[in-house]
């Protein structure tokens, strides 16, 4: 019988193994509910600062307001790392009565888009068609990227909802670039690009991207030559926003958060669209609702974790085969 | 909702489950999703293409009396579904006018702005830097050994180092000089290394990608799931 060295043993541990502990490393800091305080990059503290400078604007442009455009160009597939980017500018967005157009450039995320979109403003009692609009999946994609270079409520006639764009308040102030402050691409896949190639280069519109880690490489030449003027990188990416997202919403609205949105349909005399979300939320609807302000950031404590993790299989898979290496020679 | 909850977890455990081994869970997982996808996307279609794109548009336009209008919509349409006559050998030919309208149309728009954004800009971002000046800056490196710091250092090296990495993989993928040309051979070890650097935060960054997708799992079941399971059981 062969006798297997140790270093035989170091690389050919079984792969059931090595996930099996890669799933009870991620796991670990969610039962301990652990959640990680990032350092903010400049690439997200620009977008963060450019929808500030969209608010300080229309404070004193009340009857012409620029608006952001918040593009979901990604499928369910990615929402883990892309959902807490677009719920965190949203968040801002509406924290700031910032006026907002949302849509998504596939097909397989109208829901999502539509959830999502919904869900951020009820936190905030967003009235829809006056502070916000959801547009659905404007197919082709790429010519409603040039149609909102003239009126876009030319090219899509209706809402996702079935309302007619020329009845919807919000778009008869906004409804070309010239209104959109910035455009806010969140995407697994190279939709950033075209939307600088035609937005910023066409246009000349500020563009800022949240995009998974695996893209991220790809943008970063683009922050450089400024066609870009922020990126959400990955988790971590999200993570910051969503500190500075945190941060804001106590600083105008308090500690109390979960207390504000109880009480925030109580004493409103406005008739919202029950299509888009029904007021009020029931005791655990709220507790998800802060839950998920925190959802980039605890799972950047798992990320650590697992990053520790794969550096110390590199190591033991490394050592290894350095002595394996040593023994062959030998021999 | 707990019910539906239960099952989305079910099912993400049951994809998981292929880790350890391939398996019929994962299999009936696997079958599970690709047939609600397909039925999703056939509705979806349906209502946000053909309702939105054609029926909504018409429908108004009728309306209104704009009959330009409707006559570009309706040609529209019908130049779109000569896609359709691709089913057939026989009148195949007719799909290539949509095809040559569509490729047309794009290729008019994407390749001026297409050159301008991925090559005009980009190089101009390589030979000046995001402050307007350029990268390869004496004064920088000057400005270092008058005030010798890592900041300094890092500002002095940044520009050079980019204009030389930039220059030495372009030499390494430029594939009409032999191997033994000086220049080829110069640039093979700094290029690999430049390579193998882009690589690595290439990996490290796909590596952050792949465990957040899990994370997102694991949090939706530690903290939507779980939660409402122990709200419900408790009463």
């Amino acid at each position: 019988m062969m006798n297997t060295k140790w270093f035989d043993k170091l690389i050919s541990i079984e792969k059931k193994y090595l996930y099996l502990i890669m799933f009870i490393v991620v796991i670990i800091p969610f039962l301990l509910k652990m959640t990680y305080k990032p350092t903010v990059s400049p690439e997200v503290r620009n977008i963060y600062d450019e929808i500030e400078n969209i608010y300080q604007y229309n404070l004193s442009n009340t009857e012409q307001p620029m608006g952001l455009l918040v593009t979901f160009d990604y499928s369910p597939s990615t929402n883990a790392e892309l959902d807490p980017m677009t719920m965190s500018v949203l968040r801002h967005a509406f924290l700031r009565k910032v006026p907002v157009v949302t849509w998504t450039g596939f097909i397989d995320s109208i829901d999502l888009a539509r959830r999502v979109t919904a869900y951020i403003a009820k936190e905030f009692g967003a009235v829809y068609g006056e502070d916000f609009v959801f547009m659905g999946y404007p197919y082709p994609i790429n010519a409603a990227v040039i149609a909102f270079g003239t009126d876009i409520r030319a090219f899509l006639v209706k809402d996702y909802y079935g309302n007619l764009s020329t009845e919807l308040p919000l778009l008869n102030k906004i409804n070309n670039y010239k209104q959109i402050g910035l455009i806010v691409t969140v995407s697994g896949t190279s939709y950033p690009r075209f939307w600088v190639t035609y937005a910023n280069t066409l246009y000349g519109k500020k563009i800022a991207t949240g995009i998974t880690a695996v893209s991220a490489a790809e943008f970063y030449p683009f922050l450089q030559t400024k066609q870009m003027i922020g990126m959400m990188g990955g988790l971590r990416g999200a993570a910051e926003y969503e500190e500075l997202v945190g941060r804001l919403e106590e600083d105008l609205i308090g500690d109390d958060v979960a207390g504000h949105m109880a009480g925030l349909y109580d004493s409103r005399d406005i008739s919202y669209d029950s299509t888009v979300f029904e007021p009020g939320f029931e005791d655990e609807e709220l507790k998800e609702h802060m839950s998920s302000r925190f959802t980039a950031r605890r799972g950047m404590s798992s990320q650590v974790f697992s990053h520790f993790y794969v550096i110390l299989l590199i190591i033991v898979g490394n050592v290894g085969y350095f002595f394996k290496r040593k023994a062959e020679k030998k021999r | 909702m707990l019910f539906w909850y239960t099952i989305a977890v079910i099912l993400t455990l049951a994809i998981f489950s292929f880790l350890w081994k391939d398996n019929p869970l994962y299999k009936f997982a696997e079958h599970l999703f690709i047939g609600t996808m397909v039925g999703y996307f056939v509705v979806v279609t349906f209502s946000q293409i053909i309702m939105r794109k054609i029926v909504d548009p018409l429908t108004i336009a009728v309306g209104a009396g704009e009959v330009i209008k409707v006559a570009s919509l309706i040609v529209a349409t019908l130049i779109g579904m000569l896609y359709l006559a691709r089913f057939s050998r026989k009148s195949e030919w007719l799909s290539r006018y949509p095809i040559a309208i569509t490729v047309g149309f794009w290729s008019g728009y994407a390749i001026v702005t297409s050159f301008k954004t991925n090559i005009v800009t980009q190089i101009h971002g390589t030979v000046i830097d995001e402050f307007g000046q350029p990268m390869l800056n004496g004064s920088n490196i000057a400005e270092f050994f008058r005030h010798p710091a890592f900041g300094t250092f890092l500002k002095a090296v940044n520009g050079p180092l980019l204009v030389f990495g930039v220059i030495v993989v372009l030499i390494y993928f430029f594939f009409s000089l032999k191997g033994t040309n000086r220049a080829v051979r110069f640039a093979n070890k700094p290029a690999l290394t430049y390579l193998m650097i882009g690589f690595g935060a290439s990996f490290g960054y796909t590596f952050m990608g792949r465990i957040s997708l899990f994370i997102g799992r694991i949090n939706f079941i530690f903290n939507d799931w779980w939660p409402l399971l122990k709200q419900t059981i408790g009463g």
